[in-house]
């Protein structure tokens, strides 16, 4: 009896110095992950700073003190001369036109068909199904010269149609509202189809407005797709009046025309076409992170 | 029967028009990825056995069938083609064999460390994914500018003592570059004289041009935000249970990591794997963007070369032909990747085309396992 | 409004298996029927297909006098509840209500008057611009009757309507469909699994399992003339106690012998007299086993026994009593006790391999004073007993 008690100081002594050095540890650990994370964000915002920076910068101070955070002198030089010796305004308009075009029809047709392979039943479902998702695996890069053969075939080529058309079908797009449509209940629609309404109403009035968080998913990813892609635009047309966005500030940077390196006018350009995705991304920052998490993975 | 046949054919059932509608709801669909996916390919495959040049329409007067040519052109007749071939090869390999473990990598330490219970987190992984959501002309253009020989990155380098390459005008390879540090500058015997797909075996072994090095840092920090948040997402799906049951059998942070953690999300990396290579075979926008294939061909790459070969070098039948290699080449290491990860605790083929769920039930499945 | 007709109809599924077979059932104009069953008897199959929501693989559905097979759901005047209630989530209680009028055209002011009227009927007139999540469970389930009254229909179809609900409110949403199908005539086919929600509620019960009619009665001729086993044990809560009994000759009359105890028949019938010598299913509700007391006459046997548990339920407590007899542990028993009580003491006797004691429930007086290990000595109301064939299961004499 006495003797547990004459150990139970020296016990509970050596317990604390436990639990404070458990504490300390815990405590170092927090501090080594902030850190971590603090320069791995300065190496992940940095680049984008700069980037913003140097626009305003003049040719001479972007390339003598390209580090520097301050311009000096600042001026809005860089973008005067986008809007006055480029085209970029017809860029924005064409990008526009494409991006706006192809999300709205990509979310309501990826969406019919999503709900025919969900819910109609019909001979050949399995089959269309499988077909779209094969179709899903074969690389884009391949499909260029394809694309280009066939939009030339069809006398596409060198039109909003050509660029447009291709884009407006994605199968991870199918494939994504195939998903959500099966995970609503089927009686819901049934009710519906009890209260008389058709196929297309139930789609249309019952099911489309359920959907949303799918379709917005889609929204967004059709959107930043888009507006970021390229390669289909090199493809599709020539003319220098169907630039969009990408095409244009791609042929900015790769040309050799003009005199210097022209940095803060690229990077002007760059950063003003980024300003549409970086809206979109901060808006519906949590639902792009839960979407494309789901969308990659196919 | 026949009245009840008929009967059928003249009402159309309890469930109406649902076969007349569920067509009209994929015609769209079925209509256009018939026309610019199926259609299209069928179309290239007869230009890659053609000498279509351009001009009118490779179904009409112009092309002519040459058989297997185009292929031999680029696989075993030495010339330009060939040459510029096995340099694309070479670069693009280089290219896949240092992003894929690294984006992997880096992957996965951002997503353990945005997946640690503390403020800001969210901050950090909009931070991290930011950039994989930017235009890829827009990320070139900032990469050109940091990496340019008077840019960013040469200044910190000179802040450091060092004196930074020109970057994306410097054609030597990496590996030509660290053994020009030991003193090997020329190339063994037995390696000189070699040839395969037109270039030396010496340059072969070049590693990546210091200007492809650029475009691997970059495919790096676009790619790692995404793949951030495929294994976050597994991680997340890791019961909390299986961790402390570690932590209580005394293992460290780090053993955790590689014999609790790497093990449960093993079906992540293999997707974030096999995405990562069918990703990095087809750089092309970046290219386009950013060197066009220069310095001396060190940033050409075969999805680049094959539209250059058709679009500027009007050899049609050659760049189709490329392109199908390419398609080869991709559904070769997807296959190899498969196989070389196929584990009998993983789900059957068919559902593995199915999304998140089938990922992460394959984890959880392996989670379960391992807290019992 | 109008009458319902089943004539043979039959549900086969594409891997041959048969959820209904051959069902005939009249549904009379205005009349609320109640289908029951275990899970998987095919009530809810039979709904649907009424329903136009199943293809009928065999046989014919008339309602009123048109055949409705190859009707599609909208064509049929039904309107159905659904056990989720498949409210549309993005529309409010009224848009909810009217959906089914604005797909059949009633011009708005109509419209509007018919939806605040339903409103009135469920007591929801102040909830019209909620949504469904705004609502609680109890409401969403008046808004998902709403939308059916509301469409003044020939047939209500009702699948499990309140088995979402807390035992409380469903006692009183019992009482309130009830009310509101009598004050409309609306003739209503109901599906449950709840034996006591069909006994409440239907005018008449069918009783389905495995796809096939057991009994199809009004609710008292159901619990006092079952036609078989199943239903025996089906309807009733305790479940009817079935015992094996040797039937024999006593005097001039019949008695049944269980274990040791010989209960004289009240019952004379000639099919009964043919069982004479052979070994049938005797049944004997709760409530026909009393404590031998004043009140026991003539008209009871006895049947002895300890008793293993006692549960006070207020008004009277049920006695668990072990007795000598050997149990009747055919299939239709144990399927009509599915997740009871019952069932599962049963088979815990069954897994002993004691078959020459049973458990049997007696509904006593709240008074009573027995306690568990006590030896009772239970009365039986002789004329309350119940005969099966031990083979076919079906009712002796039915």
């Amino acid at each position: 009896m006495s003797g547990s008690a004459a150990t139970a100081v020296p016990q509970r002594e050596a317990r604390l110095r436990s639990e404070s050095s458990a504490v300390r540890r815990r405590r170092i650990g927090t501090a080594l992950t902030y850190s971590v994370l603090l320069a791995i964000a300065v190496v992940y915002i940095f680049p984008f700073v700069i980037a913003v920076v140097t626009a305003f910068k003049t040719e001479p101070d972007a390339t003598a003190n390209p580090l520097s955070l301050v311009p000096s002198p600042a001026t809005t030089t860089a973008f005067h001369q986008l809007y006055k010796d480029q085209d970029f305004l017809v860029w924005v308009k064409n990008s526009a036109i494409v991006t706006l075009s192809v999300t709205f029809l990509r979310v309501f047709l990826d969406s019919l068909a999503g709900y025919a392979l969900a819910r109609l039943r019909f001979r050949g479902r399995g089959a269309a199904f499988a077909t779209i998702v094969a179709v899903m695996a074969v690389p884009g890069v391949v499909l260029l010269i394809p694309k280009f053969l066939m939009i030339r075939q069809l006398g596409m080529y060198d039109t909003y149609y050509g660029m447009i058309v291709p884009l407006l079908v994605d199968a991870a797009g199918v494939f994504i509202m195939k998903n959500f449509f099966e995970s609503i209940p089927v009686s819901v629609e049934e009710s519906a189809r009890i209260d008389g309404a058709s196929i297309f109403r139930i789609y249309w009035s019952i099911v489309l407005p359920m959907a949303r968080p799918a379709l917005v998913t889609i929204f967004i990813l059709s959107f930043q797709g888009s507006w970021n892609e390229l390669a289909q635009f090199i493809i599709s047309a020539q003319s220098t009046s169907l630039n969009t966005l990408t095409k244009g500030v791609a042929q900015l940077a790769s040309g050799q025309l003009g005199v210097g390196n022209r940095y803060p006018l690229k990077l002007a350009a760059s950063v003003l076409m980024t300003i549409p995705v970086a809206i979109l991304f901060f808006v519906f920052q949590r639902r792009i992170m839960n979407a494309s998490a789901g969308a990659v993975k196919e | 029967m026949l009245k009840s046949v008929t009967r059928r054919l003249r009402e159309p059932g309890i469930r109406g028009h649902e076969a007349g509608a569920g067509w009209l709801f994929l015609l769209p669909v079925i209509v256009i990825l018939g026309l610019f996916l199926v259609l299209p390919i069928a179309m290239a495959v007869w230009v890659s056995f053609s000498d279509w040049n351009g001009n009118g329409s490779p179904l009409g007067t112009h092309a002519h069938w040459v058989g297997l040519q185009n292929y031999r052109h680029l696989l075993t007749t030495p010339g330009l083609d060939q040459n510029n071939f096995g340099e694309s090869l070479r670069n693009n390999f280089y290219y896949v064999i240092l992003v894929v473990p690294v984006q992997t990598a880096v992957a996965l330490l951002l997503a353990v460390f945005v997946n640690r219970r503390v403020k800001f987190v969210g901050f950090f992984r909009t931070a991290f994914y930011f950039p994989s959501v930017t235009s890829s002309v827009a990320i070139t253009i900032l990469f050109l500018f940091l990496f340019s020989p008077s840019g960013v990155i040469n200044k910190l380098l000179s802040y450091l003592g060092a004196t930074g390459p020109s970057w994306m005008y410097d054609p030597r390879g990496l590996f030509h570059v660290i053994l020009g540090q030991f003193g090997v500058t020329n190339p063994p015997s037995s390696l000189a004289n070699g040839l395969f797909l037109g270039v030396s075996y010496w340059d072969w072994v070049s590693g990546p041009s210091i200007a492809m090095c650029v475009f691997i840092l970059m495919a790096v920090f676009t790619t790692s935000g995404t793949f951030m948040l495929l294994f976050l997402a597994a991680l997340q799906n890791i019961d909390e249970s299986v961790n402390e049951a570690a932590a209580l059998d005394g293992a460290t942070e780090w053993r955790k990591f590689r014999h609790v953690t790497v093990p449960m999300i093993r079906p992540t990396i293999f997707t974030v794997v096999t995405l990562g290579l069918i990703g990095t075979w087809q750089i092309f926008d970046q290219i386009y963007t950013g060197t066009q294939g220069s310095p001396s061909n060190t940033t050409l790459t075969p999805a680049f070369l094959s539209f250059n070969t058709s679009f500027n070098g009007n050899e049609w039948g050659v760049g189709a032909a490329l392109a199908f290699i390419l398609f080869a080449i991709i559904v070769f290491f997807t296959v190899v990747t498969r196989l070389a990860t196929r584990n009998p605790d993983r789900l059957s083929r068919r559902r593995r085309f199915l999304p998140t769920t089938t990922v992460q039930s394959g984890q959880s499945r392996v989670a379960t396992g391992g807290s019992r | 409004m109008a009458a319902i007709t089943f004539d043979s109809v039959t549900k086969t599924y594409g891997d041959g298996f048969r959820a209904v077979s051959d069902l005939d059932l009249d549904v009379a104009d205005g009349e609320f029927v109640v289908l029951v069953g275990p899970s998987g008897c095919g009530k809810t199959t039979a709904l649907r297909m009424l329903a136009g929501l199943e293809e009928i693989s065999g046989g014919e559905i008339r309602i009123g006098e048109r055949v409705v097979n190859n009707l599609p759901p909208r064509d049929r005047d039904v309107a159905m509840v659904f056990q989720n209630y498949a409210l549309y989530p993005h529309m409010t209680v009224a848009e909810n209500i009217g959906f089914a009028l604005r797909m059949r055209k009633v011009p708005k002011p109509e419209a509007r008057k018919r939806i605040e009227e339903t409103a009135r009927i469920i007591g929801l007139l102040d909830h019209l611009d909620r949504k469904p999540r705004q609502l609680s469970g109890g409401q969403r389930q008046r808004v998902a009757m709403g939308r059916a009254i509301v469409r003044e229909p020939q047939v209500f179809l009702m699948d499990e309507p309140l088995s979402n609900l807390d035992a409380k409110l469903r006692v009183q949403m019992r009482a309130e469909i009830s009310r509101i199908q009598r004050q409309l005539r609306v003739t209503t086919v109901y599906v449950t699994h709840d034996q006591v929600e069909a006994m409440t509620m239907g005018d008449r019960v069918a009783v389905l399992r495995r796809g096939v009619l057991q009994q199809f009665d009004a609710p008292q001729r159901l619990y006092e003339r079952p036609a078989n086993l199943f239903v025996a044990s089906f309807i009733g809560s305790p479940a009817m106690n079935v015992l094996e009994a040797a039937l024999e000759r006593n005097g001039d009359g019949l008695a049944a012998r269980v274990g040791s105890s010989v209960l004289p028949l009240a019952d004379r019938r000639a099919e009964l007299a043919g069982y004479a010598g052979r070994r049938i299913a005797l049944g004997i509700r709760p409530e026909a086993l009393g404590e031998d007391d004043a009140r026991s006459n003539g008209n009871h046997g006895h049947l002895p026994g300890v008793v293993r548990a006692v549960e006070a339920l207020g008004p009277e407590q049920l006695a668990h009593v072990e007795v000598e007899a050997t149990p009747v542990l055919a299939e239709d028993v144990l399927e009509g006790l599915v997740d009871t009580e019952e069932a599962r003491e049963l088979a815990e006797i069954k897994s002993d391999g004691a078959d020459a004691r049973a458990l049997v429930v007696a509904r006593l007086d709240a008074s009573t004073t027995v306690r568990p290990d006590e030896r009772v000595d239970l009365a039986v109301d002789l004329r309350k007993l119940h005969f099966f064939d031990l083979d076919s299961g079906a009712a002796i004499g039915a």
